[in-house]
């Protein structure tokens, strides 16, 4: 029995969405929207820089609670 | 920002001296490190110096505010002890309770100083040489005056 050749497959499609993407660099759809850009607001340094001064004023009341409660009691050794 | 790490005897005489603990209260910013905060948990023996421990553990949850001895600390803390050790013969038992002592403190200092922080501290006999070894923390360490009832171990 004559072996017949595969038949040829059409080529798999390329959706559409793909050739939509945007280039490396291009902002994407949402961000070109003027309407959906992200509003101007707190930078993440200033942010940072901000929570380390609570955790800094967390740090020193931690020890002043320390320091005022006299009900702690404590047995030293080897300090 | 250079931060202060206290030495567990800091908390130890500030507990029990008004005097001195309005003393250490203007170091500030503060850090702690978790080598004195597992001294003082083996040290609260109620509830409420167990509640204590507790809240500053919490404070000092951010990662500036807490000092981790890192695996080149331990390893430097090693070559510090090793050379405080007689070469080529056996330790004896006091040498190697001193080691025990000291460890814990090159751990403080190190781990410290490694991040450019200062370490406060009554303990002025076990620093120094630690500070010596650690060449540029000679300006990192601030030794208080213990109070004068106090009697260092």
């Amino acid at each position: 029995m004559k072996r017949m050749a595969p038949a040829l497959k059409e080529p798999r499609s390329v959706g559409s969405a793909f050739h939509e993407r945007p280039r490396r660099g291009q902002p994407k759809t949402s961000m070109a929207d003027p309407k959906k850009q992200r509003k101007p607001g707190r930078t993440l340094a200033t942010s940072t820089a901000g929570d380390q001064r609570k955790a800094d004023e967390k740090a020193t009341k931690a020890f002043t609670a320390f320091l005022a409660d006299r009900s702690a009691e404590w047995h030293w050794v080897d300090e | 920002m250079r931060r202060y790490v206290f030495d567990t005897n800091i908390f130890r005489y500030a507990s029990s001296d008004e005097e001195f603990a309005d003393r250490v209260l203007a170091y500030s910013p503060l850090a702690y490190s978790s080598v004195v905060l597992s001294e003082l948990r083996r040290s609260a023996t109620n509830e409420a110096a167990r509640e204590r421990v507790a809240s500053i553990v919490k404070a000092a949850h951010r990662s500036p505010n807490q000092v981790n001895p890192s695996f080149a600390d331990w390893l430097r803390v090693g070559e510090y002890l090793e050379g405080q050790l007689p070469v080529g013969k056996k330790p004896s038992a006091e040498a190697l309770t001193l080691l025990r002592k000291t460890q814990n403190d090159a751990l403080i200092a190190f781990s410290t100083w490694a991040r450019g922080y200062i370490v406060v501290t009554c303990n002025r006999a076990d620093f120094e040489p630690l500070a010596a070894f650690f060449k540029p923390a000679a300006k990192s360490l601030v030794v208080e005056m213990a109070p004068a009832v106090a009697t260092l171990p």
